[in-house]
């Protein structure tokens, strides 16, 4: 199979107008072949595939985006109370011009967004009438051309809007699988059953970032969901130590507050002192499995799902206790660093009525493991016979729950509600219920 | 517009399958799509040249090239909170970026006030790159000409302010953070590495390039702007703020410094200051400061510039007052009026860029101001457009002179030690109430400290026993918890944390409740009496001792603020605890630059005198104090409390330059401690 697109957009100019997107794929099914017969009741289907294909995308931008190798220069009115844009002059004020805002400079090297696409994928069904199957794919995307905002304009330059450009190159790597199973084994008695389970990573090849002073501070290379953050050591014992550790940029600090590491040791700690650290904000791991079986009038069924590789931050603005007249989470009550409990290792750094934003800065102090696994569902049910009797097509009695148990290194709130656990959380449901049907 | 045209997208697919088996085949047949179709433009797109092709367009780019004038007349942003004048109350503080700079908390990670990168803001007004201005002014001189219904006086006019604004933020940039990088003419956004990745250039240089452009200026401004364009530059703005280049230039902080900036060295390893300069070298820098100082008083003088008189009838509620103390009133009228009575005759440059809105309630005047109290006619208890948010320090109390013109610890005749001392002025027929009247209540609970006190104090402080004049009426003010001016709980954090009102920025005639009820008037960047003070300043330190020339100049305003000229009192062993102070050079320098911090109060201008002077460490790492303002009685609201602790390093003297600047371009060498 092949197909290839040379499209054009108005979006674009000069040379950069159209572009050629060819994609090619083929597929076998191998068990359909006459040497497989020898075979097929062991491995009853056999299917290999692969394609590959560019992909344009010009829609890089939303619709007021659409003349973006254009110039946009906007007049402003004077009849706005206040001229952020213009002035006022002469004894009453009134000699006004609201002045002009550029909202997007010239850019006529903007062009298509490439995405190249690769997949490889395999079935496999095994035994007679293949109760047991299995896919598994393997996805590769290396988009390029990304347009998105080049980082490295100084100040300086005094430009009034941001420039972007196709800049980024992120590649994306996936497999995908997953494991079906459904039998009757008799005509009282089945069973499915299912296992998937999705592997993502994603790794930035190329971006207009800053010139960064030090190699850990750039992006490239790193997932596109990656955190960045401080390193945090412990909380501050007394002023002297204070006075003697490298000074921290993030506002007011005293015994008891969050001391950071000074990572490229140039005597402050600020935003160069970042890390990349923890696992994405998107999960890599995904996974989920269940079974349902049915005997004569009884069936049950459950169904678990979870994640792994998956990071989070601790929120510790929307968790702060006093602020907003806010309660204290008990262990926040229990276990903050005071004069008379100076734990620096304790949950919480010292107490205040304010937000103390040297203590919220995103580090490694709040940073935890969000990976969880959880029993997403439970179910048994009975289903009435000889019920058509009282007029009824069908009827059913079932006893469900849901989110009955969730498992997770992270024990303070559910960590699917991620940053802030004063959040709504997910319920535990438990449902009785009558299917009837007429 | 046109913007019908969709989308087209020509997309050719073949495909050839096979039953079991697909296989890669095909031509590539590109067919070329009518590209007609894609050259779609909106018809209505603004260029530049159409902005620079008539007057009334190319006025828009002026006014956009101003906008960027930072807005010091708002307060969460004003750099005029910097130093130790102005106290906000405890939770609202935060409210207030200048004061947290005062308290150590300045940040390379998020600057405050980041005049080099510009930055989010908790006001309507963000604060505006000044690079971005720059541009501004660039691209406003490389397209000018362009424009047909100009002549060529009104071309160099537009032309001439705009350079002189584009040497003014330089010279803001400069005062901010020392060496800066000098942005000659725009830079496009497709320049090349070596354009937009400059060094910073040295003080020196950036004082001359300044000096230059503000020359070049000068020779095509038309010497003093009309009614309807007060606010824009003329020459007699822009000869005057160049005189205060010079005397930034010629300063102990940017001259021979040494001590601060001897290892503070670009890449090249040479010293961004000029910390070489010999005695010689800054005596000449004075020279050329005296110079241009005198050539912008007579320019000034010429136009008919000159201290502020009241001359209009008082008002109505003040008429007895003047009967029987006419010329305190009078003074008092001078002094109280000079900066409120808008566009007067002191006024050299302004900001004029008012905002009209009814929401934004943020300007000085509107925050200083105290609510009418209950038992007045007006709008009483009514907080909006008078947010009573920020006070004095009572450093402010103690700064103000004696009624002979000298500091309170150093004229003998005031009783310094018992200045705590509660008393009851004078009642209204005593022989001691004589001079007060309209300036004290009599008969009302006080404190020694706020007898006997220069007219300036008066003026500019809400007292305790004074009056309060705005809402078109003297409001007799007592600050203690309950009363006019003082706490109530109902207003919250619009409360005076101090216990001590700024009354200079109330106009008389302004009420609560609207913006129509806020007398506009423009706040002062520049006004004669600063000049008349740079005059004795710059004066002093070009001569060996002090000239009688110098006295004359600091007399000139204190002769308006209604005391005895400055080397008579001084000279008085009678009255003056360290006689004849004002004969040395170094004893003068102090009185000068005290005389600023009282004419000039709370118009920004102390802050950077300390900064020239290399005191600003020394002035403000002691807490800015002010009254228990929740007492209700004398013995509960005169106990001093620390309301600010000052936490101002050396680190401090030159602002940090944006952590992500630094990242950006490699060229730039960061501010020490930073």
């Amino acid at each position: 199979e092949f197909a290839y697109g040379y499209n054009g957009s108005e979006k674009f100019t000069g040379e950069k107008k159209f572009g050629f997107f060819p994609s090619v794929g083929g597929g076998w099914l191998a068990s359909n072949e006459a040497f497989w017969e020898p075979v097929k009741d062991v491995v009853s289907l056999l299917k290999l595939k692969a394609t590959w294909g560019l992909l344009g995308n010009d829609a890089i931008a939303g619709r007021e985006g659409r003349f973006w190798f254009l110039s946009n220069i906007t007049k402003v009115g004077a009849g706005a109370t206040y001229l952020s844009n213009g002035y006022r002059w002469g004894q009453t004020y009134s000699n006004a011009f609201g002045g002009y805002s550029t909202i997007r400079y010239a850019n006529p090297d903007i062009g298509w967004e490439i995405s190249e696409k690769y997949n490889i994928g395999l079935e496999l069904g095994l035994f007679k009438d293949s109760p047991l199957k299995m896919q598994v794919d393997f996805f590769k995307d290396i988009r390029s051309n990304i347009y998105m905002q080049r980082e490295n304009f100084p100040s300086t330059a005094g430009l009034e809007a941001l420039i972007s450009g196709n800049v980024g190159e992120v590649e994306s790597k996936c497999i995908d699988a997953s494991l079906d199973f459904q039998k009757f084994f008799n005509k009282d008695f089945w069973m499915t059953g299912r296992v998937n389970m999705t592997y993502a990573v994603n790794k930035l090849l190329d971006l207009d970032e800053k010139n960064y002073p030090d190699e850990y501070l750039k992006r490239k290379g790193h997932n596109i969901n990656q955190w960045w953050a401080l390193a945090a050591e412990r909380l501050f014992v007394d002023e002297e130590e204070i006075r003697n550790s490298p000074r921290q940029d993030f506002g007011a600090y005293n015994a008891g507050d969050i001391k950071y590491t000074d990572i490229n040791k140039d005597g402050v700690v600020n935003d160069n002192d970042r890390i990349a650290m923890g696992f994405p904000t998107v999960p890599e791991v995904q996974y989920g499995f269940g079974l349902s079986a049915g005997y004569k009038h009884f069936d049950f069924s459950f169904f678990f799902q979870g994640n792994a590789r998956v990071s989070f931050f601790i929120d510790p603005k929307a968790i702060a206790p006093f602020s907003g007249r806010r309660n204290a989470l008990a262990i926040i009550a229990r276990g903050s660093w005071s004069e008379t409990n100076p734990d620096v290792h304790a949950f919480w750094p010292r107490l205040s009525t304010t937000t103390m934003s040297n203590n919220t800065q995103q580090s490694s102090w709040w940073l935890r493991d969000g990976s969880f696994m959880r029993l997403k569902n439970l179910e048994l049910g009975y289903t009435f016979p000889s019920i058509k009797k009282v007029g009824l097509q069908s009827g059913r009695l079932y006893l469900s729950a849901e989110n009955l148990v969730t498992v997770s290194p992270f024990k303070l709130w559910d960590p699917e509600m991620g940053s802030n656990g004063l959040g709504y959380p997910i319920n535990k449901r438990f449902n009785v219920g009558i299917q009837l049907a007429f | 517009m046109n913007y019908m045209k969709a989308l087209i997208s020509k997309i050719r697919k073949l495909s050839i399958v096979h039953s079991k088996l697909s296989i890669i085949t095909g031509l590539l047949l590109l067919s070329p799509a009518c590209s007609d179709y894609l050259d779609v433009v909106p018809d209505s797109t603004l260029t530049l040249e159409n902005i620079f092709s008539m007057k009334e367009q190319a006025y828009h780019a002026l006014a956009k090239v101003y906008s960027y004038l930072p807005h010091n007349e708002r307060a969460v942003h004003s750099t005029w909170l910097l130093g130790d004048e102005f106290v906000g109350f405890a939770t609202s503080d935060g409210w207030y970026i200048p004061l947290q700079i005062m308290r150590g908390l300045q940040s390379s990670s998020s600057p405050r006030i980041p005049y080099w990168s510009g930055g989010s803001s908790v006001d309507a007004y963000p604060v505006l790159s000044l690079y971005k201005g720059i541009r501004q002014c660039n691209i406003f001189l490389e397209y000018i000409d362009g424009v047909k219904d100009m002549n060529d006086i009104e071309k160099a006019d537009w032309k001439g302010q705009v350079m002189f604004l584009k040497a003014y933020y330089h010279f803001l940039l400069l005062t901010h953070y020392g060496p800066v990088v000098i942005s000659e003419k725009s830079t496009a956004p497709d320049a090349n590495a070596a354009e937009l990745f400059p060094k910073r250039s040295k003080v020196d240089d950036c004082f001359d390039y300044i000096v230059r452009t503000m020359d070049t200026a000068i020779e095509g401004l038309q010497e003093r702007a009309g009614s309807s364009e007060l606010g824009q530059v003329d020459k007699i703005v822009a000869t005057s703020i160049k005189a205060r280049v010079l005397l930034f230039r010629a300063s102990p902080f940017y001259s021979g410094n040494k001590e601060f900036f001897g290892d503070f060295l670009d890449f090249d390893g040479q010293p961004f200051f000029p910390v070489d300069d010999d005695a010689a070298t800054t005596k000449a820098k004075w020279k050329d400061a005296v110079d241009a100082i005198d050539a912008a008083i007579n320019l000034c003088k010429e136009n008919g510039k000159d201290l502020y008189v009241y001359t209009k009838e008082p008002y109505i509620f003040d008429r007895e007052f003047f009967a029987v103390n006419r010329d305190k009133m009078q003074t008092y009228y001078d002094l109280r009026m000079s900066i409120v009575d808008s566009w007067n005759k002191e006024l050299i440059w302004a900001i004029s860029n008012l905002d009209f809105n009814i929401t934004q309630q943020g300007e000085l005047a509107h925050t200083t101001n105290i609510p009418l109290p209950p038992g007045y006619t007006g709008v009483t208890d009514n907080t909006n457009y008078t947010l009573k948010e920020l006070g004095a320090s009572y450093q402010m109390l103690e700064r103000f002179y004696t009624k002979n013109g000298l500091p309170i610890d150093e004229d003998l005749t005031f009783d310094y030690n018992s200045r705590f001392t509660v008393i009851t002025t004078p009642g209204v027929d005593e022989a001691a109430f004589q001079g007060y009247q309209g300036i004290m209540q009599p008969g009302a609970e006080s404190l020694n400290l706020y007898m006997n006190r220069e007219i300036r104090f008066y003026t500019n402080l809400g007292s305790t026993g004074g009056y309060w004049r705005s809402h078109e009426n003297l409001i007799s003010t007592q600050f203690y918890a309950g009363t006019g001016g003082g706490y109530a709980s109902v207003f919250g954090t619009k409360n005076l944390y101090s216990g001590i009102g700024i009354q200079k920025w109330s106009h008389p005639e302004t009420r609560s409740g609207a913006w129509e009820r806020v007398i506009l008037y423009p706040y002062p960047v520049m006004r004669m009496a600063d000049l008349y003070l740079m005059k004795a300043e710059a004066l002093n330190e070009y001569n060996d001792v002090p000239t009688q020339e110098v006295y004359d100049a600091i007399n000139v305003v204190r002769r308006r603020a209604g005391i005895p000229d400055v080397e008579v009192v001084w000279s008085e062993p009678s009255l003056a605890k360290s006689p004849n102070k004002h004969s040395t050079k170094s004893g003068m320098r102090d009185i000068i630059l005290y005389e600023r911090s009282v004419e000039l109060a709370f118009e920004g201008s102390h802050f950077w005198d300390m900064i020239r002077h290399k005191r600003a460490v020394s002035e403000f790492s002691k807490p800015s104090y002010g009254w228990a303002y929740m007492g209700a009685t004398a013995s509960t609201f005169f106990i001093l409390q620390p309301k600010r602790i000052n936490k101002f390093s050396i680190t401090d003297y030159l602002w940090p330059i944006d952590l992500n600047e630094i990242n950006t371009n490699a060229n730039l060498k960061q501010n020490p401690g930073w």
